[in-house]
């Protein structure tokens, strides 16, 4: 499904947060939003799923404006799987999914055989299957991932938007999500900390700076050395995989243009 | 799995609904003039028209049909109505704590029957449906108050919520009893008590259908509601890229509770614990799914109040206690039980 973010500038409170950011996303596409915290890059993704409403531009999702679509109609294509909070849901991870697929279902009437089996069928696709059971608070932080993603799964979206989707997981969980969303064949935009990550899986990556876009493009020709400097302030090697020709980043350190945190 | 079978929601409903009926006669039964429930049941047979096998004696009759069933029934009703209340806001606030007595609710609608009783409307009937009505403007008043706060403290937040409609409660419970005090004649302070502790000593066949009509009423479009609280739970952005319109739900629901919250208070006062307790309670059992949460929690807040209410109008017997006072003197102890049974998760 083709996404296409216009001029899009959203203030949260009196501060904008995103200014005059324009990318798109065609069908299939994996599209990695980069940039350093507070960059804007869970604001993009909120407006996006047209749950934050843009001061001005627009978000179209196929042939429907975000801010302006119902929302169910938009949550019937759209899934945000959210940043992971530390929250506290009085829920088991099966009834957790099960709410992935209210969108398609009528509120208050909702069809609870084909839901749960809508959800069984989700976390066995993310090979959660023997998590359905266990209540929320017992889940480990990759295994809430897990959830989460299956939650987002039962959605059925045609745009799947992921915060962080690799947060609190060890190296294999890490390249199985990542695996595993970028082969659904639908349109994935993912905000990723990790640039090597943004390298091998993406199509493409909109690098994000104090709510702009600082660069768009392929990997190889954004994920430079200079932009790097630039956007986030350090020194980094940026070398080419012998195997599969995308670039990898190996950190050299800061370039002191950012004052260090303690 | 012999307790997932035994848990299995259609089990826990109908135990608890043959709980209540059994509570209902054997509470009736108890009192200062025993009775066996078999002559509680020989009463209520009479006037469903069927003919028992002995005819009950009046003097039977008027203690069953003339005070005790209304006083029994309106407990249920009034106790379902508040345990109900609790789970939506306890759920829209997604706040354990929340609950119409903590937030203020009670108290307002208290001030809201109040205020029509010193005033004095006039016809008897006149007053009956304006003693709910006043009761669930009086609930508006105070929410509305309490969320303003807890917005003029930055956002509304599960905490500030909760704070504010703290604050709230104190303050309409004060002005409840300063009302009553400079106004009203004869014994203030029990008046002051029984709306601000509770009590179901009024209770009539008029308040019976007062607290039925509401719960029939809003119990049903509660329901309705059963999934969206569910997805409340992983908070507002999250349900709302689920496509539910949170803003529009939130308003439904408060208002709906206000109004559940008003009609109880008007019958029986401002009877605490009942919304926080229960909830937690019935979700150690049924697990959080609202559509199992919402019917246990209105069958077991009926068996509890019909309970609690027993025991306010006979332990310290011919004296009454505020029924307040009972359920907190049970509620509270269950309530850290349930706490610490569940550890570290804030909710059961």
């Amino acid at each position: 499904m083709d996404l296409t973010v216009s001029a899009l500038s959203v203030a949260r409170g009196r501060r904008e947060v995103l200014t005059d950011v324009t990318f798109s996303a065609g069908p299939g596409e994996v599209v990695g939003l980069l940039g350093p915290n507070g960059a804007g890059k869970s604001t993009l993704l909120g407006a996006v799923a047209g749950v934050l409403a843009p001061s001005s531009g627009e978000v179209r999702v196929g042939d429907l404006v975000a801010h302006r679509a119902g929302r169910k109609q938009m949550a019937q294509r759209v899934a945000l799987m959210e940043q992971q909070a530390d929250r506290d849901v009085p829920l088991t991870a099966l009834e957790i999914v099960e709410l992935g697929s209210l969108p398609h279902h009528a509120l208050g009437r909702a069809d609870h055989a084909a839901r749960t089996a809508e959800a069984r069928a989700a976390l066995a696709s993310v090979g959660a299957s023997a998590l359905a059971d266990r209540r929320w608070r017992t889940l480990s932080g990759g295994e809430r991932q897990r959830v989460s993603v299956a939650r987002a799964l039962a959605q059925r979206p045609r745009l799947l938007l992921l915060d962080e989707p690799t947060n609190h997981l060890d190296v294999t969980a890490q390249l199985d999500t990542l695996d595993f969303v970028s082969g659904l064949g639908i349109t994935v935009v993912a905000a990723l900390h990790d640039l090597n990550h943004a390298a091998r899986w993406c199509d493409r990556v909109v690098v994000l700076s104090g709510g702009r876009v600082a660069a768009e493009g392929a990997p190889a020709d954004v994920l430079t050395e200079e932009t790097l400097a630039e956007v986030y302030g350090v020194h980094a090697t940026v070398m080419t995989h012998p195997g599969d020709g995308r670039p990898v980043i190996a950190f050299d350190g800061t370039t002191g243009g950012r004052p260090p945190l303690d | 799995m012999e307790t997932r079978r035994l848990r299995s929601p259609a089990v826990v409903t109908t135990a608890l609904a043959a709980l209540l009926a059994v509570s209902v006669v054997v509470a009736v039964a108890i009192g200062v003039a025993g009775l066996t429930p078999g002559q509680v049941w020989e009463v209520i047979l009479a006037h469903a028209g069927l003919s028992p096998a002995a005819a009950p004696s009046d003097t039977n009759d008027a203690i069953v049909w003339g005070i005790r069933l209304p006083r029994v029934l309106t407990a249920a009703l009034v106790g379902a109505g508040l345990a109900v209340a609790g789970v939506v806001m306890q759920g829209v606030t997604r706040n354990p704590l929340a609950d119409p007595y903590l937030l203020g609710l009670s108290s307002g609608a208290s001030l809201g029957a109040v205020a029509v009783l010193l005033l004095g409307i006039g016809s008897a009937v006149a007053t009956t449906v304006a003693l709910p009505v006043a009761a669930f403007l009086g609930a508006l008043v105070a929410l509305v108050a309490a969320l303003g706060v807890a917005r003029l403290a930055g956002a509304i937040t599960p905490t500030t919520a909760v704070l504010a409609g703290l604050a709230m409660s104190q303050l309409f419970a004060a002005i409840t009893s300063l009302v009553i005090v400079v106004a009203a004649k004869g014994d203030s302070y029990r008046e002051v008590l029984n709306w601000l502790l509770g009590s179901l000593a009024g209770s009539s066949w008029t308040t019976v259908v007062v607290a039925l009509v509401a719960l029939v009423a809003i119990y049903p479009l509660l329901r309705l509601y059963a999934s969206r609280l569910d997805a409340f739970a992983l908070g507002e952005p999250a349900a709302q890229a689920l496509g539910i319109n949170t803003r529009r739900a939130y308003v439904v629901l408060f208002v709906l509770v206000a109004a559940l919250t008003g009609a109880m208070v008007s019958t029986s006062g401002a009877i605490g614990f009942v919304g926080l307790v229960l909830p937690h309670v019935v979700r150690a059992v049924t697990g959080g799914l609202h559509r199992r949460v919402l019917p246990a929690a209105a069958l077991g807040g009926a068996i509890f109040l019909v309970w609690a209410d027993t025991l306010a109008r006979t332990v310290l017997d011919p004296r009454e206690i505020p029924v307040g006072v009972v359920t907190a003197l049970i509620g509270v102890p269950v309530f850290v039980l349930v706490l610490w049974r569940s550890g570290r998760s804030s909710w059961t």
